[in-house]
């Protein structure tokens, strides 16, 4: 009965330490894991977002330097650099009410395709408000923002100009 | 007969068990492994795509651009006809009356380079690289306002940018 007795200057470790660690590693590497995923996600967001208010105020500053608003015509101003063309209203961000619609356009840019609808208004004598919304992960099914809700995000410029 | 009957307490395991527990271990290491190398992977993607040089040459383009551009003058712009240059003009100094200087962007040699000069006599003052690794570079103009389509790729990335900037000087 005494030789079945563990010794206790034995080598080694319990089964139950060997478990307890398990658990602490991998805690450990999931909780890593989930960080670098979740940061690796914030970072594609924000390069998204970014790239997307680049966009848009690319199309706002020359829209405004242009002068007249109906005079602009982003597909052929810009071709192929970056890559645009025209789409029709419902494939892109809709027209505020009250406001005069220049044009909805794709822009792709490292793969990624941007829609983006022009529009202005004059908000009072002299005063011109050009605007520009901007979204991306369109869905082509259901007309609207993707799926993928995290990553989906629309926003708007809007610049001023006197006419 | 009784010695080749198993043993009601038995030390050890069958061969049985330890071929399912090795094929159980292989199997978690697998996919530990295949969790870490993925994570690793994107992670180095997510470094590079924030702390890359063409991501940061980029951002200084898109700055030194859009600051050179802001403080020129509406009065004229000139642009190459196949649009890898632009020149634009402004005052040396606030109390400048003419249109002085000018400043021309450049795109030469996977250089995005920026040249500042006196406009009459025509001299160069100072000639500074913005950036590398430049492989493609257009520069528009619409009214008064100027476009640069700048894509950098240094071999692993590639990065573009487009920026855009109103001449707000008389």
């Amino acid at each position: 009965m005494m030789s079945m007795k563990r010794s206790k200057a034995a080598g080694g470790f319990t089964l139950s330490e060997v478990m307890a660690a398990i658990l602490v590693l991998t805690v450990a590497v999931l909780g890593t894991s989930a960080y670098r995923y979740h940061a690796t996600l914030d970072v594609r967001k924000a390069d998204l977002k970014t790239t997307g208010a680049r966009i848009g105020c690319l199309l706002c500053e020359t829209w405004c330097g242009v002068g007249d608003p109906n005079s602009f015509n982003p597909v052929s101003h810009f071709g192929t650099d970056p890559a645009i063309e025209s789409l029709t209203a419902p494939q892109g961000p809709g027209t505020p009410s009250g406001h005069m619609s220049l044009g909805t356009y794709k822009i792709t840019v490292d793969g990624v395709d941007y829609r983006a609808t022009l529009f202005w208004k004059d908000v009072s004598a002299g005063l011109r408000a050009l605007s520009v919304i901007v979204v991306w992960e369109w869905d082509q099914q259901t007309q609207s923002m993707g799926s993928n809700i995290p990553i989906s995000k629309s926003f708007r410029l809007t610049t001023y100009v006197t006419n | 007969m009784s010695k080749k009957k198993r043993m009601s307490n038995p030390k050890g395991f069958t061969i049985i068990e330890l071929m399912i527990a090795t094929a159980l271990g292989c199997t978690i290491v697998v996919g530990v492994g295949m969790l870490l190398v993925d994570s690793q992977r994107g992670w180095n993607k997510m470094y590079n795509r924030t702390y890359s040089d063409v991501v940061t040459d980029a951002y200084a383009a898109r700055r030194r651009f859009d600051s050179v551009v802001r403080n020129a003058s509406y009065q004229g712009i000139l642009l190459s006809d196949d649009s890898s240059w632009v020149e634009v003009y402004y005052y040396s100094d606030p109390n400048s009356v003419i249109v002085d200087r000018y400043a021309r962007f450049i795109s030469s040699n996977s250089q995005l380079i920026v040249e500042y000069g006196e406009v009459e006599p025509r001299q160069t003052l100072n000639t500074e690289t913005i950036c590398e690794n430049v492989s493609s570079c257009v520069f528009k103009s619409a009214g008064s306002s100027v476009q640069m389509v700048l894509t950098l790729d240094d071999g692993s990335q590639v990065t573009t940018i487009v920026a855009s900037a109103v001449m707000h000087n008389q």
